[in-house]
């Protein structure tokens, strides 16, 4: 008596196969547009990592409080640093510079430290393909930390001080992986409190000749 | 129960037949009339594939590279930002005496760099944010010097329009005049004995001319007036008041 029940259920078959599957289609994450210029991150995304190094020349400016005058002198350095292509047009960078610094009472050196954010003037829409761009000028700044060392002549209260900076250059890119960079740097450090002269924030005029390597 | 079978057979045949499709539909009737039935059965029947775009099957043996770079076809880059750094002198003339005790003193052999990034907002309007460090000299005292460090924000307005419509063709404008209206916060310091310093505030205004090198690069050569608030501006003198200096700014910008 049960394969009575048999044709009702094949009469719902239809039904059943006819019966709407409910779906929904979704954008599975956020895929640029990886067209040549379409999007900001077209350069970043091949070369995400930088590392660059530069020979650092350094203006020290003089400094004089009220018994105590001190005349800076020009030093010569090296400096490396590690960066992040975050957006084709902005970096962001691990600085490490040498700092040697010299006045005519005394001289100090110093292991300094930045992190600096840089804006890069690349064209980064759809009309790049239309323009060939070898020079990127850029501009910058950067805070950190500075570990200073001063001759025997002189003593500082704190070891360890703040530093600014403004940059700015031009990077001449020369293919994809390889620039040349000249820069200028005003580097700002907090006073260390020298035992010879009171407020004085060492600053010098630096300018840098280097180069970076994407990868 | 065997009606109720029967029934559900009758059901199940209504439910085929009402998915059945005919394979004949008014716009294929409407086709046949218009066009023959011999055009519409081609159409219908036969294959088609659409053709390649022009070009395409070339592609795979010749390819071109830099085919813009020679033509003499200029392309608009609209840009969004810029950079912009360069260096200026003070102009004594055009500036506040400092003051020595009682004394006024002219500046002289003042220079100052700057460091800015800017934002087009409009093809009239643009505004930047900007570093400043001055460093002033003082007529008759070589061994004087005072030093400034600024960051600032200034709102620019273009006298002209960059860009030049007309009809398809975009012009650019070689020479743009241009001012500016802002203000900084720094720190100064007049070095040596009794000198001022500490912060200031100066509203600043800038009248300025552009000349563009290429559609990107340009050159900014502009007078900055700054009226500096702080703690006075010199050496042994009274604390406080008003301070107007004047600049002669050399500066270049790279739009992007």
């Amino acid at each position: 008596m049960k394969l009575r029940l048999l044709p009702i259920l094949i009469c719902l078959l239809p039904f059943a196969t006819n019966a709407a599957i409910p779906y929904r289609s979704e954008k599975v994450g956020n895929t640029p547009d990886k067209t040549l210029g379409g999007d900001s991150e077209y350069l970043a995304r091949q070369y995400r990592v930088y590392v660059g190094g530069s020979y650092n020349l350094s203006m020290w400016q003089n400094g004089a409080d009220d018994t105590v005058s001190v005349t800076g002198k020009n030093t010569s350095s090296f400096e490396g640093v590690i960066g992040l292509h975050i957006y084709d047009t902005f970096r962001l960078e691990a600085n490490y510079y040498k700092m040697k610094a010299d006045w005519n009472a005394f001289k100090m050196s110093g292991d300094t430290v930045f992190v600096n954010a840089i804006f890069d003037a690349r064209i980064d829409n759809l009309y790049r393909v239309f323009h060939s761009q070898v020079l990127v000028p850029y501009v910058g700044f950067g805070a950190g930390m500075s570990w200073n060392t001063v001759d025997d002549n002189v003593t500082i209260e704190n070891k360890i001080s703040p530093a600014m900076a403004a940059l700015a250059g031009i990077g001449i890119e020369m293919g994809d992986r390889f620039a040349l960079d000249f820069g200028y740097r005003y580097f700002y450090l907090f006073s260390p409190n020298f035992n010879l002269i009171k407020n004085f924030d060492p600053t010098a005029h630096q300018f840098r000749i280097g180069m970076r390597v994407n990868f | 129960m065997k009606k109720i079978s029967i029934i559900s057979l009758f059901f199940a045949a209504a439910v085929a037949c009402n998915g059945a499709n005919a394979g004949y539909d008014d716009g294929i009737f409407r086709q046949e009339i218009q066009k023959g039935v011999d055009v519409a059965s081609a159409h219908e029947t036969v294959d088609t594939t659409e053709d390649a775009p022009i070009g395409e099957l070339g592609m795979d043996v010749y390819k071109t590279q830099n085919e813009m770079s020679n033509s003499g076809l200029r392309v608009f880059i609209p840009t969004t930002m810029y950079v912009r750094g360069g260096a200026g002198i003070n102009l004594g003339f055009a500036s506040d005496k400092a003051g020595i005790g009682t004394e006024n003193v002219e500046l002289s052999g003042g220079w100052n760099t700057q460091i800015g990034l800017g934002w087009n907002m409009s093809s009239y309007v643009r505004t930047e944010i900007d570093f400043q460090n001055h460093s002033y000299g003082f007529s008759g005292y070589p061994d004087a010097r005072a030093t400034s460090n600024s960051v600032g924000g200034t709102l620019y307005f273009d006298f002209m329009r960059r860009y030049v419509y007309t009809g398809d063709v975009i012009r650019r404008r070689t020479v743009v005049p241009f001012m500016g209206l802002g203000a900084g916060i720094g720190t100064y310091e007049f070095q040596g004995l009794n000198g001022t310093g500490g912060t200031f505030v100066a509203p600043r205004g800038v009248l300025g001319l552009n000349i563009m090198m290429t559609d990107l690069i340009g050159v900014d050569l502009s007078y900055q007036y700054q009226m500096v608030i702080g703690n006075g501006f010199g050496w042994n003198i009274r604390p406080g008041g008003v301070q107007s200096l004047g600049d002669l700014m050399l500066t270049f910008r790279m739009n992007f």
